[in-house]
């Protein structure tokens, strides 16, 4: 094992991400095999990637029995590998919480986790010069009948793919004043006119004025959902759901009814702000909007967020891009759905220097702070020349950002922020639905006819599941089931009867006219927030 | 005299049987005895009259595959859920051309199970291509050309489900693999129940002052509404069952109550939106079947997709925010042969799905039009008009002309007579209505007649997918050694190579003109050659790429090559359009 890390150490400066010090895949899948030797943790899968790889999934829990569950997701876009390190570090925090506080936890709850729903990705990319989003199918980017044919190419032989920039008198770009390497855009209200055009690094094979626009990289798992599915577009895949990781997370959601809650740890962000009401967009046939009752979890929820994480500092805001995962966790499968990048580039004196830096979009300035502040290497490159056989009397060079290092820092700066994510993990899965049982009371009005009235309040801070789990036919609703004997008979009340969701603190009151004396069981609740089997005697 | 004839005629039949072992692609037909359309000796008889069972389909697929080995092959593409074979009919002139590579038609039947007949009318296409391909010039050109996948179900399961178990004429719409279907967390536990054992699911009816029905005077099997103001006899309580499951409701937890054709991936919405709709496009294996096979047929340019009922020529969108992926070149095409085919069928209307009928997301046409840029139509076989040859007097569900052609043409085959029954829930009722194969499914002597229809409207679909052909090629000496090579290749039938949706969204790749065994210095395709416009291509020039070649139309391209390349060859590799070539020899 030691002489295989000794080799790999070996390896990783000719491949580029020494600095991000990333686990190689089969050291990460080995990683995810040993954490499922840990007391309460069992491995399962939930399915093959498209390049046959197995989609692993931990659950932490007490026992096989269902409990209502939190389900942790990562590694879905290709891009965010520091989602898997996170989510896999949050399970670590968990299963190494004290005894008691974890046996507290799960004794009505399960947490389960999916640390890498893309594992093409990872595999492909941690041994390559980019990190590309998706999976291990061979896609036609550019729509133009060719496979691949024009990949990222590495001009400058230094392992990894950065941008170029080609000094051209109808460029747009010039260097930012503060930060080296970093290129922005001239600010034509200042005067400043442009310098250089900005490209990826590489070359138009095809001719098509796009540079390394299909090359490696699959279809993005986070763009193949069904929620606003983008047809047609890069790395979405032929239609929604094509891709094999989709199906299965999707499958898996509907097969385990108890899973209440989603966190991911992907590339959007509806954490740091709640989801806002949209009332047109929420009465609308095709829902556009989290529904009222929803919204107001998601400020709950989103409250809790910020108080977890303050140490992190602001995040940025990320937009929901289409066909992504999250929402449809939330619009089409009816979960509690939840999303952040976990980690972002912050450094202290952020604030101050934000509004003097003229044109540069905010984030890429926190970003290039950030790498300045902790002097990280490899983020932003200095501009090497190269010749490029596509602007043969220009001055082209390679360098500025590498993209990888937006959204994935070196592995040591994840861990506080995993710290963080599991004390809101902790706080997420406790404020999620319980239900308590009152005592039945049966009430005897004689000849043998008794009135059950039974009465169950949801106690946690969440409701047993969204207002739009309501609406889909699939997902498993709060119900109450009586079995009576066949000496017995309902004067009023059925069998089976079904209720919408019960908001945090709500209660509901069901009761039974029965006929006839003898034993009756009640099966009462639903699977995101426990069931339970209450026996009576009439 | 007499004796005459009858040795011409045994001569005629010895010469004609003998023919016949030469050629065991060719079935005896004698003039006299062939109705003009229709084999009189087919090598694989058929009744047309009736429905099919799996079992009997594929004896059918492997008698006509056995007949005619080079017209016919079958395969199977996937498994339904309980496991059975989705099977695919390939017709084509296997000994002509790639067949892979020629322009395809896909036909599909038998998505709602409970609708039979698209079926039988697909396996009457494949077996009136096979029977006749020897007898008719037109046909043996058609399957030179095209290639037919013939798929007379894509739901299996249910098909049985129908045909054996108990339904109605509106159940078994869907598929074998049970859900639950109202969120009690069970599966599948209140389905019919066939009350009196009669091997019929009909309708519960109760004697009632506040009902609003009342027996029709005329026909004792009808229902009629009580006029405003008039007591009622009768209240409906649905079809045969019970409360199985003691929630209060009969029958509303069958097997799958998903619909199989609001599983595909074109716009696909959850069933809050889209009733019918599962987990997501593609959450049933029939349907990942079915695509993965549009996908590995990239071929195909023409797609039909047989429902029931109501005598219509669809074609999409399903859902009116789609309208905008309908050009109005797209439309001319699709006008062109749905006008043709409302002459084709009398009865039928050429409509679109959300305008005329009812919104659909997520269904199987918009998949193959819009998903795969497929030019597609749904027809909706049966309609009332085909009762009496005459268009239904107050609408669809009011008319009583299905009582009346059942009195006068079938004498009460087609209804259940009410009688009395005991029921545990409901007390004492009555059961008794319509047949589950009447009313949506064709009596058996209007099956053929519209089975020919419908395959000869398919037959005109397939026809006019694209055909490419060279108009022209020429070479001319530029001096210097360069020679400019011209080709105009023009499609000769109506639907483009690629619709105009295709086009933009580039759906399929595009057509490739190629010059092969020529040194080639650059290449460009030619706009306007009477002006000399042309549009340069720097990304290998030897292939000039073409979005699309429309109908009834030409493109032209040149190159300019170093050598004489009379040695050369021209190719024109279209996906939808086929592969043609030509040498320069002869230019």
């Amino acid at each position: 094992m030691k002489r295989y890390f000794l080799a790999f150490t070996f390896l990783i400066p000719a491949l580029g991400w020494c600095q991000l010090n990333y686990p190689a895949y089969k050291d990460l899948t080995g990683e995810i095999q040993r954490l499922s030797s840990s007391a309460h943790v069992q491995k399962a899968s939930i399915g093959k990637s498209f390049g046959g790889e197995d989609i692993p999934v931990l659950k932490i829990q007490q026992s096989t029995t269902t409990k209502p569950t939190l389900l942790i997701v990562a590694g879905i876009d290709g891009r965010h590998p520091a989602g898997t390190l996170q989510a896999l570090q949050v399970t670590k925090n968990l299963i190494n919480l004290p005894q008691d506080s974890l046996n507290k936890i799960l004794a009505d709850k399960s947490i389960w986790i999916v640390p890498l729903l893309n594992p093409d990705a990872y595999k492909r990319n941690v041994a390559s010069v980019a990190w590309a989003s998706g999976n291990a199918r061979a896609i036609d980017n550019d729509r133009d009948g060719r496979l691949d044919e024009d990949p990222v190419r590495d001009l400058n032989q230094d392992g990894v793919i950065s941008q170029m920039r080609v000094k051209s008198l109808a460029g747009t770009y010039v260097n930012h004043k503060d930060y080296a390497n970093y290129l922005v855009e001239a600010d034509i209200l200042e005067g400043e006119t442009g310098m250089y055009t900005l490209y990826k690094e590489g070359v138009d094979t095809d001719k098509d004025g796009f540079y390394g626009e299909d090359g490696d990289g699959g279809v993005n798992i986070d763009r193949n959902f069904t929620y606003t599915y983008p047809a047609f577009t890069p790395e979405s895949g032929e239609y929604a759901a094509s891709e094999p990781e989709t199906r299965a997370i999707v499958d898996f959601l509907f097969d385990n009814p108890q899973i209440a809650t989603v966190l991911h740890f992907g590339l959007q962000n509806n954490l740091s702000e709640p989801e806002k009401l949209d009332q047109r967009k929420a009465s609308e046939r095709i829902v556009g909007s989290w529904l009222a009752s929803d919204v107001e979890v998601s400020k709950y929820v989103s409250h809790l967020y910020g108080k977890t994480t303050k140490s992190l500092g602001p995040a940025p805001k990320a937009e929901a891009s289409a066909g992504n995962f999250s929402s449809t966790a939330y619009y089409h499968v009816g979960k509690f759905s939840f999303v952040t990048p976990g980690w972002w580039p912050h450094s202290a004196d952020s604030t101050k220097r934000d509004n003097k830096t003229g044109n540069g979009k905010e984030a890429d300035l926190k970003f290039a702070q950030w790498v300045q502040a902790n002097n990280v290497q490899g983020a932003i490159l200095p501009w090497t020349k190269v010749n490029h056989p596509d602007f043969p009397n220009q001055e082209v060079e390679v360098g500025g950002i590498v993209e990888v290092f937006r959204n994935n820092p070196p592995a040591s700066f994840l861990e506080a922020p995993a710290q963080a994510h599991t004390d809101f993990v902790v706080n997420l899965v406790k404020s999620m639905a319980t239900l308590s049982f009152d005592k039945p009371v049966v009430t005897n009005l004689g000849e043998d006819v008794y009135r059950i009235e039974l009465n169950v309040v949801n106690t946690g801070l969440l409701p047993t599941y969204p207002e739009i789990a309501d609406r889909i036919k699939h997902v498993s609703k709060f119900k109450t089931v009586c079995e009576l004997r066949s000496s017995q008979q309902f004067l009023s009340g059925k069998r089976l009867q079904l209720y919408p969701t019960l908001g945090a603190g709500k209660s509901l009151k069901v009761s039974w006219l029965v006929k006839g004396k003898g034993k009756v069981s009640i099966v009462a609740g639903c699977p995101t927030a426990g069931e339970k089997t209450i026996e009576v005697t009439l | 005299m007499k004796f005459k004839y009858s040795i011409l005629t045994a001569l005629l039949a010895l010469s004609l049987s003998g023919f016949a072992q030469k050629s065991e692609d060719k079935a005896v037909e004698i003039p006299g005895l062939r109705a003009i359309g229709s084999p009189s000796n087919p090598k694989v008889p058929m009744n047309w009259n009736r429905y099919h069972d799996n079992k009997q389909m594929e004896q059918f697929y492997k008698d006509l595959q056995k007949a005619y080995p080079n017209l016919v092959k079958y395969e199977s593409i996937g498994k339904s859920y309980e496991g059975r074979d989705i099977f695919v009919l390939t017709v084509s002139d296997f000994s002509k051309g790639d067949v892979g590579r020629k322009p395809g038609m896909w036909i599909d039947g038998n998505i709602h199970a409970n609708e039979l007949q698209g079926s039988e009318i697909a396996m009457y296409t494949a077996w009136y291509l096979a029977e006749n391909f020897n007898s008719v010039e037109f046909i043996r050109e058609l399957l030179r050309d095209k290639v037919f996948y013939i798929a007379p179900t894509i739901n299996p399961d249910s098909r049985d489900y129908f045909i054996y178990e108990p339904n109605t004429m509106h159940s078994s719409r869907t598929g074998r693999r049970p859900f639950d279907n109202d969120g009690d967390g069970l599966v599948a536990e209140d389905l019919y129940d066939d009350l009196d054992g009669d091997g019929h699911i009909v309708m519960m009816r109760r004697k009632s002052k506040t009902g609003r029905y009342k027996v029709d005077p005329d026909n004792p099997n009808r229902m009629v509404l009580a006029k405003p103001g008039e007591v009622g006899e009768y209240e409906m309580l649905g079809f045969e069952g019970i409360d199985n499951d003691g929630d209060g409701l009969v029958n509303e937890d069958i097997t799958g109550t998903y619909d199989p054709n609001r599983d595909w991936g074109w716009n696909w919405q959850p069933n809050y939106v889209q009733n019918g709709a599962l987990y997501y496009p593609g959450t049933l294996l029939e349907t990942q079947a079915v695509k993965d096979f549009f996908y590995t047929h990239r071929n195909i340019a023409g797609a039909q997709s047989y429902h029931n009922y109501g005598g219509m020529i669809l074609r999409g969108p399903g859902a009116a925010q789609d309208e905008q992926y309908y050009s109005r070149k797209d439309v001319q095409v699709y006008d062109a042969i749905g006008k043709v085919g409302e002459k084709m069928l009398p009865g039928y209307d050429y409509i679109v799905i959300h305008k005329d009928l009812y919104t659909v997301f997520g269904g199987e046409i918009d998949f193959i039009s819009l998903t795969r840029g497929i030019f597609t139509f749904s027809n909706e076989l049966m309609t009332t008009y085909k009762l009496f040859n005459e268009k239904a007097q107050g609408g669809l569900r009011q008319s009583d002309e299905y009582f009346e052609f059942d009195k006068l043409l079938l004498f009460g085959d087609a209804y259940v007579p009410w009688k009395e029954y005991d029921h545990p829930q409901f007390g004492k009722i009555e059961i008794g209505g319509a047949k589950k194969n009447y009313t949506r499914n064709h009596p058996g002597f209007l099956l053929l007649e519209d089975a020919h229809r419908n395959a000869a409207f398919t037959i005109y679909h397939a026809h006019h997918m694209p055909k490419l052909e060279f108009l022209h090629t020429e070479v001319k000496p530029l001096g210097g050694g360069l020679y400019e090579v011209n080709a105009t290749v023009w499609n000769s039938r109506i639907i483009p190579t690629h619709s105009d949706h295709d086009v933009k969204n580039r759906v399929n790749r595009p057509n490739h003109i190629r010059l092969e065994g020529a040194q080639v210095i650059t290449g460009m395709r030619v706009m306007d050659s009477d002006f000399n416009v042309t549009v340069e291509q720097q990304y290998k020039p030897e292939q000039i790429e073409i979005p699309t070649i429309d109908g009834m139309s030409s493109v032209k391209v040149r190159w300019i090559v170093k050598g004489d390349p009379s040695n050369a060859k021209i190719v024109v590799d279209s996906e939808k359009g086929g592969v043609v070539e030509k040498s320069l020899k002869s230019s």
